[in-house]
């Protein structure tokens, strides 16, 4: 009979023995996982028979594996005898032989010292339970980001801009970090610059100066005529307040036509003296034009008049030249049968820009039809008289008759007496007078006077009508000519027949929305024109 | 109790305010008409720009003050400990004297319905700000920045709208904790139960019990798929296992089933549970760090235009 | 004269602070004195403070009078220096000797104890305080070392095997205590756990499913022997329903109860004024009882607080040697009533005021000293409001001199108040805010008398209780009329009116019943409904089933108790009656019945009372009933948060905490839910807070504005934490103030995620109760409500949304 104390080792939660006896007893005591099992062992993972404790022959105690291995003291042995404080690992469980004798035949200790996983919390194992334990951190990506972004898109611009050096090299691997602050595209002109902010840009938190424009835009003119008074003006006066670029390649000369209004729109108060109407829009109280042409034959006689004041309104170009005799199906003078049909622009050929027309020549446009107005019938053989100076044309005369008195052995006064009367005979009806304003020579030199024509070439000096772009529209749609009987009539269209097509700035039925630069040009060329 | 919800406090004060400013500005820009035609730099388009910064980081301030603890006002002077004292009472008295002022100067309420609705009315201000002219630069970064919080707050509003709720219906009474109690209390059951079991029925179990894991990386806890959960394997193993058993057997086999059965159930409650917290948690982990870049964004842009003046 | 026992002076009986103290005095002066203590060590009920407790030194201005010393500081330093001391006092000190009988008169008296001792003693001073005395095992080795009937510190035992003996509270929680660090067996000797609560039982059921701790049922200790094998000391003989079993074990904890003193003490001949568990013995100003040469100091004679009791100890042997010693509250009293009858005695005062107020006329001078320490004298200016209506009023005044004037709510009736009246009885008794407004007249001088006095002092004469109860009776009828009322007719109306106790739920009158008359209601709340449908709330103080009187039909609804309900009946006919006698009276009130019509008609129509802010509450009866469920009736104000809000960020309590010392007075997730409505677990200041029955240095206040709070005067025993059934008190080392961080450094931590602010080290503050105190100190109302970004946490009165 073997009578053990049996002490089963449990720990508590802070791994703490907590010792549990009890007495078992029998002849031999079996240890496993089999219920008969003396020293019963729970766990699935004992054997069902692991061992047993037995007397030995001598009648010490002794635990015998039947077959199997024990491990006992960390020597693997079938059989042995027990010893005080012998450790014997069966399966998860650890005897320890405690006391041997005493009270009891034995005191042996059983622990579960591999105790099954059964992982009763794995509910409460430590895996993340909200995303701020995963690790994930607003803080760190907000970082992340503001900080990529902080360097493209601050700092790297910013040291290209800042130092040439660094654009370059960078530009070299083809990044042109400054154009991340290129808030849009730039007007074709200036796109060759490139990433060259500081060509316009000189220096940094500083508005881009004239000066900066005007290293390449020399040739462009003032405001004003009188440079002082431009100076005056005009000293405030920035480039860009007109001239905006970065608009996605808007081109930047046509820009801010509305600034003239701010000036415009009350004149005085930039400039006492001015005599120029205030203006607020083309459509609305756009003052009527003025033409300007010449009243007198000197440069000083030229005038801006009013196309109200009828008056005055007469050109007098000092030809004698009636439209109406001009237009449509024409009989060339002196030649019955010889019928021509005259379009304008026979005369009016438009230059190369399409803005106005070139000038008309007497060799060009006149002499097809007129030439036979300049013969002179002098017998026997036929001799013309040369255009365009009178010294010449009398001088022409003179050879003539000279020739003749020397042929027929005639005194110097005939030869005088002659050409008087054909001088005389000149401004009479079919001489020069058929075309030009003549005066009557002189008693003292046979020279009679031909006032020198002026035909006025620009009406609208300070605007522009580029007439390409109305060529939908007939020239007598405004140019009112058939009527006109005298070369003293001014056929310039008045700004009511304008206005049928344009409007001002507000757009107002289909008509074309016109700012100022659509007719007026705000810089004066550098080079004037007379 | 639908009580106002977070859209219509104050009854949408915020939401008349904000389609007021909209409006405004939508009608400034509608009567502008700039030479060149709309963009940021007309008069108009810097006041709009302007007030949009001003706004986002009215906005952003939110962030911040939603964090810091209310001021305390007025201390209740520190009293020795003469307090028991009648004179106490009196003062006791004294002090609750002040009238609360009714009006909630700055509840959070109040900021969030603000935050809401003046965010959304910089889609309009800060896109006419823009004149739509778009480019590949820093300006269009912040815009696009600007849209994606903004898109990105609508759905944090969505989540709040809808999800609480959700998460009452899911948990009831319990909490978290209680459900995650209840799993392990019955994952012991059924280990215990196992071991009267055939080894594979015991393996099962052991399996389901060690590997079952709730929570996990943001996508598990976001997306948590029942098709992969141990537990579920196991009852669906358990349901065929359970054949050829004796009788006593099988009435803890039966038992076994029904405590895995529980568990599923509460396994994917609590995997449930997390989720919705999870999601209602995911957006601003968007929407913050946005913010701060569209910050950095806008600073840059406003430096970068200054700086080429 | 029997020879045999010896004989002593004096004989004192327990030793507390006022036994050892006057035991001390005694020896002192040399008089043949016995202390006779029924457990191993004196002072019992200061060693049951949990271990660590800080114990406070109230009230601190009553000088200490005693030849031991004491000061406040941890329940350990005061034992230390009492047990240095009293060997040091040549005290006679008996340990566990129980005393079971006192018989004999002034001069001889015999004491017997449990043990058969007797002693003889000229006096006996009763020093047993109100723990009464532990039940022991009663079997044989009850007394042996290891048989302990207390716990002070559960982590003192680790691998012990220890048998917890009782199934009430305190043995489950002691068990459940031990169960972690040491095999535990609990022993109940009913069948099951019937005698602890709900939790309690939970929790030990877990235990048990998980084997971490074994009961044995219907069991009991047959005897418990020392023994010395195994490591084992204890060998108990376990008599089970299978049989007698032997556990070895380590020791045995048994948490028997104890018996109240009351029994023991009324044994000894001593009589109390009422049968009402915490009256108090008659006594004289000397502190002696009926029972001439008995006298009762401590506790048991009133005066819970520790250095009361031992001035009482020193002063009572004085008494007893027969010198006139004047009370250690005497200074206090004379500057408390310096204010009036300058050049007089204080005795000259105090029966002056028993002169003036009849209320008052028949106290003992004791409890008439104690509730004018308790109180305060009052000069307000004329025309100064002592309350205003709505106020919570939590003290009762009377008028010593002058005048005071009543306003009733609408200002409508007001009523001038006599010298010797009182007033604020009403939100007294109710708690309830006040119905009415006080406003000093010329001249005036009030007592005010705070809320407890004023309670001990109606539960300890009873003809006080009767006298306030008539008075506000008289008053709520007078203000129900409106109108004055002849004297006869109200003493008849009065006279007439019935007293009624409702349990929650329980049923005033349903639809159908005659109207037998007019409730009103004194405490509690009633809900009237008609069908599912709950209509009304009607809170303490308010009027019910007035129009079907006036109209005379049967009721149309049906009333029951919001919660535990007292209310005053007024018979029909009664009423009838004086009606019919006063034809003025009969039309004003038929006015008003029309008047309450129309709005009835008016609200119904709206479908919803005008004004309420939660009137989506109102339709769904069934989440009014679940918050009547939930005992939102007795609540004056509560907090709701609205689950189909609440996005769980929990910035109430963060806010919470940061606002109060770092630790949060509320607790989002636990706590009920229903369809969307949570009712987490923080305080919703109770009508009749629990938590105010039973605190010491009285540190528990109700404001004007109706919270209760906690002023620094708690000395953190834990009482209201074991009182409050919502369990939202905690005790936490509240940091004197917890300053928010400037804003730069706010914004660095935010940017940092770090925080900055240095830490705090709570180990040396001592612990104090705290709860909820609505943020009184706050401005802009309750934090947790601000702090909620989406409106989901709201804070409301039942009234509010019941209605």
């Amino acid at each position: 009979m073997i009578h053990c104390l049996l002490v089963r080792i449990t720990r508590n939660q802070q791994g703490h023995p907590v010792r549990e006896e009890h007495l078992v007893s029998g002849e031999e005591l079996s240890i496993g996982r089999g219920e008969e099992c003396t020293i019963h062992l729970a766990d699935p993972r004992a054997n069902l028979h692991f061992a047993s404790i037995k007397h030995a022959q001598d009648g010490t105690l002794s635990i015998d594996g039947e077959g199997t291995l024990l491990n006992i003291d960390g020597m693997y042995e079938h059989q042995l005898a027990l010893e005080q404080g012998a450790h014997i690992l069966l399966g998860p469980y650890e005897l320890v032989v405690e006391n041997l004798g005493g009270d009891h035949d034995l005191a042996l200790s059983v622990e579960l010292i591999h105790p099954l996983a059964t992982d009763g919390d794995a509910a409460k194992r430590a895996t993340p339970r909200s995303l701020a334990e995963t690790g994930l951190s607003k803080r760190k990506l907000a970082y992340w980001l503001a900080g990529i972004i902080f360097l493209i898109f601050l700092v790297a611009p910013l040291a290209t801009s800042l130092s040439p050096s660094a654009r370059t090299s960078m530009a070299h691997s083809g990044v042109f970090p400054n154009k991340l602050w290129n808030p849009g595209l730039m007007s074709p002109g200036h796109s060759s610059f490139g990433s060259q902010c500081s060509k316009c840009h000189e220096a940094p938190f500083r508005p881009v100066r004239n000066e900066a424009c005007l290293s390449c835009h020399a040739e462009v003119g003032q405001h004003l005529a009188t440079p002082h008074l431009d100076k005056h003006v005009f000293k405030e006066t920035r480039c860009t307040e007109c001239h905006f670029d970065h608009q996605n390649s808007r081109p930047i000369a046509m820009q801010g036509a509305n600034e003239c209004i701010v000036c415009h729109s009350d004149i005085k108060a930039k400039h006492a003296k001015s005599d120029i109407p205030d203006i607020h829009d083309f459509g609305t109280d756009h003052p009527g034009f003025r033409l300007t042409l010449a009243t007198g034959i000197n440069a000083s006689d030229i005038q801006r008049i009013a196309q109200t004041d009828t008056g005055k309104l007469v050109e007098n170009s000092g030809l004698d030249f009636p439209h109406e005799l001009h237009v449509g199906l024409v009989q060339v003078p002196g030649d019955m049968d010889n019928i021509k049909d005259m379009k304008c622009v026979a005369c009016h050929q438009p230059d190369a820009a399409g803005k106005r027309f070139l000038p008309i020549s007497m060799k060009q446009h006149c002499f097809a039809c007129h030439q036979d107005q300049l013969e002179f019938n002098l017998a026997p053989e036929g001799r013309k008289l040369p255009h365009g100076s009178v010294a010449e044309l009398s001088n022409t005369l003179r050879d003539y008759y000279a020739s003749l008195a020397f042929k027929d052995k005639k005194s110097i006064e005939w030869v005088n007496e002659q050409l008087a009367t054909a001088t005389k005979s000149l401004t009479e009806g079919s001489g020069c007078d058929y075309c030009h304003a003549v005066e009557p020579a002189k008693e003292s030199n046979n020279l009679l006077k031909i006032t020198q024509p002026q035909i006025t070439q620009n009406w609208f000096p300070a605007a522009k009508f580029p007439h390409a772009k109305h060529q939908a529209f007939k020239c007598a749609d405004c140019h009112k000519v058939e009527q006109s009987a005298k070369s003293s009539d001014i056929a310039i269209p008045a700004i009511q027949s304008c206005k049928q097509c344009h409007t001002g700035n507000q757009p107002s039925g289909n008509r074309v929305v016109s700012n100022c630069i659509s007719c007026h040009a705000f810089h004066m060329q550098k080079t004037k024109n007379p | 109790m639908q009580r106002t919800t977070l859209l219509e406090y104050k009854n949408y004060r915020d939401l008349k305010a904000s389609l007021l400013l909209m409006a405004i500005a939508i009608l400034a820009y509608v009567f502008h008409h700039p030479d060149l035609g709309p963009y940021g730099g007309t008069w108009l388009g810097y006041t709009l720009g302007t007030l949009g910064a001003a706004i986002t980081l009215v906005l952003l301030w939110f962030g911040v003050y939603k964090r810091r603890i209310p001021v305390q006002k007025e201390r209740r002077k520190v009293r020795d400990h003469a307090s028991s004292s009648p004179e106490m009472q009196r003062s006791d008295r004294r002090v609750n004297q002040p009238a609360r002022s009714r009006h909630q100067a700055s509840t959070r309420q109040g900021w969030l319905s603000v935050h809401i609705y003046f965010g959304l009315s910089l889609i309009i201000v800060i896109t006419l700000h823009t004149g739509f002219d778009f480019g590949w630069n820093v300006s269009t970064l912040a815009y696009g920045l600007m849209l994606c919080v903004i898109l990105t707050g609508l759905y944090g509003v969505y989540c709040y709208i809808l999800l609480p709720s959700r998460i009452t219906e899911n948990l009831g009474d319990e909490t978290r904790d209680t459900l995650l109690e209840k799993i392990s209390r019955l994952n012991e059951q059924a280990v215990s139960l196992a071991t009267q079991l055939p080894p594979e029925i015991k393996e099962v179990v052991r399996l389901a019990a060690e590997q079952t894991r709730i929570g996990g990386s943001a996508i598990e806890q976001l997306k948590p798929d029942p098709l992969r959960c141990p537990t579920s394997i196991a009852v669906k193993q358990l349901h065929d296992l359970g054949k050829d058993l004796d009788a006593t057997q099988f009435r803890l086999y039966r038992e076994l089933y029904s405590t895995m059965l529980k568990k599923e159930v509460l396994v994917n409650r609590t995997r449930r549970d997390m989720s919705l917290k999870a999601r209602l948690d995911f957006w601003l982990y968007l929407h913050v760090p946005l913010a701060i870049a569209l910050v950095v964004a806008v600073i840059a842009h406003v430096f970068s235009i200054f700086f080429y003046w | 004269m029997n020879s045999g026992i010896d004989h002593f002076r004096i004989a004192i009986i327990g030793s507390g602070p006022a036994g050892i103290s006057a035991a001390a005095h005694a020896a002192e002066l040399g008089i043949s004195h016995v202390l006779l203590e029924s457990e191993p060590a004196p002072a019992s009920t200061v060693r049951k403070f949990q271990r660590g407790k800080h114990v406070m030194a109230e009230p601190h201005h009553t000088p200490l009078r005693s030849s031991i010393s004491f000061a406040a500081g941890s329940r350990e330093k005061v034992l230390k220096t009492w047990e240095e001391e009293i060997p040091h006092k040549g005290i006679n000190l008996h340990l566990n000797s129980k005393v079971t009988t006192i018989s004999g008169e002034r001069g001889n008296f015999i004491i017997e104890t449990s043990s058969g001792t007797r002693f003889g003693a000229e006096c006996v001073v009763l020093a047993i305080g109100l723990q009464g005395n532990i039940r022991k095992l009663g079997i044989p080795g009850e007394n042996l070392p290891m048989v302990q009937y207390q716990l002070d510190d559960p982590d003192a035992f680790v691998d012990e095997t220890i048998v917890v003996v009782g199934g009430g509270d305190a043995g489950v929680e002691n068990a459940l205590a031990l169960m972690s660090r040491n095999r535990v067996i609990l022993l109940n000797r009913d069948k099951e756990f019937n005698r602890c609560n709900e939790e309690n039982r939970a929790l030990l059921q877990e235990a048990q499913d998980d084997f971490m701790i074994e009961t044995r049922m219907s069991s009991r200790i047959e005897q418990a022997t020392a023994i010395k094998e195994s490591g084992f000391s204890l060998m108990l003989s376990v008599n089970t329903p299978n049989g007698i079993e032997n556990i070895a074990c380590h020791r045995v904890i048994a948490r028997l109860g104890a018996d109240p003193p009351r029994k023991l003490v009324e044994s000894f001949g001593i009589a109390f004024p009422n049968t009402d568990s915490s009256a108090i013995p008659q006594l004289t100003t000397t502190y002696e009882s009926n029972v001439p040469g008995l006298y009762i100091v401590g506790a048991l004679a009133g005066f819970p607080l520790i250095k009361q009791a031992i001035n009482q100890g020193y002063e009572v042997i004085e008494h007893i040697l027969g010198n006139a010693i004047e009370p250690a509250d005497e200074v206090m009293l004379q500057e408390k009533l310096s204010g009036l009858l300058q050049g007089r005695t204080t005795a000259e005062k105090l029966t002056h005021i028993q002169q003036c107020i009849p209320l008052l006329a028949d106290l003992t001078s004791l409890q008439l000293r104690e509730l004018l320490i308790g109180s305060t004298v009052l000069r307000p200016q004329e025309g100064e409001f002592i309350f205003k209506h709505n106020d919570y009023n939590t003290s009762f005044f009377t008028l010593l001199h002058g005048e005071a004037t009543l306003l009733a709510e609408n200002r409508k009736s007001s009523f001038d108040l006599a010298v010797g009246d009182f007033f604020g009885e009403m939100g007294l008794l109710s708690g309830r805010n006040a119905s009415e407004a006080a406003r000093a007249g010329a001249r005036c001088l009030l007592i005010e008398i705070p809320r407890r006095s004023m309670l001990n002092l109606i539960e300890r004469a009873s003809d006080v209780r009767r006298i306030l109860h008539d008075k506000m009776l008289e008053r709520a009828v007078k203000s129900y009329f409106e109108l004055p009322l002849p004297r006869e007719d109200l003493d008849y109306l009065i006279a007439g009116a019935q007293h009624r106790r409702f349990e929650t739920g329980e049923v005033l009158f349903k639809e159908g019943d005659p109207a037998e008359g007019l409730y009103l209601i004194k405490q509690g709340s009633v809900t009237i409904s008609s069908g599912e449908v709950v209509l009304a709330f009607i809170a303490a103080g308010h009027y019910l089933g007035g129009m079907d009187l006036i109209s005379n039909n049967p009721r149309t609804e049906k009333a029951h108790a919001a919660t535990t309900t007292d209310a005053v009946l007024l018979s029909a006919q009664a009423i009838i009656e004086v009606l019919s006698r006063n034809p003025v009276l009969r039309k004003h009130l038929d006015q008003r019945y029309l008047h309450q019509m129309q709005e009835k008609m008016t609200s119904s129509a709206h479908g919803r009372l005008p004004n309420d802010s939660y009137a989506s509450l109102t339709p769904s009866s069934g989440i009014i009933n679940y918050l009547l469920k939930q005992e939102i009736g007795e609540a004056t104000d509560v907090l709701l948060i609205d689950y189909s809000l609440c996005i769980r960020c929990d910035n109430c309590e963060t806010a919470c905490a940061a606002t109060h010392g770092g630790t949060s007075r509320l607790d989002r997730e636990r706590g009920t839910t229903f369809a969307n409505i949570h009712v987490p677990t923080t305080c919703r200041h109770c009508e009749q807070p629990y938590c105010m029955k039973d605190c010491p240095p009285d540190a528990i206040r109700r404001s004007v504005k109706g919270e209760i709070f906690i002023n620094d005067s708690c000395i953190g025993c834990g009482n209201c934490v074991k009182n409050c059934p919502y369990d939202v008190i905690q005790l936490a080392a509240v940091h004197p103030d917890s300053q928010r961080p400037g804003f730069m450094r706010f914004m660095f931590d935010l940017l940092s995620g770090r925080d900055s602010s240095p830490a705090i080290d709570y180990t040396d503050i001592p612990k104090k109760a705290v709860k909820c105190d609505m943020c009184n100190n706050f401005r802009e109302g309750p934090a947790c409500v601000r702090a909620c970004p989406t409106g989901a946490a709201i804070r409301v009165k039942p009234e509010q949304f019941l209605n």
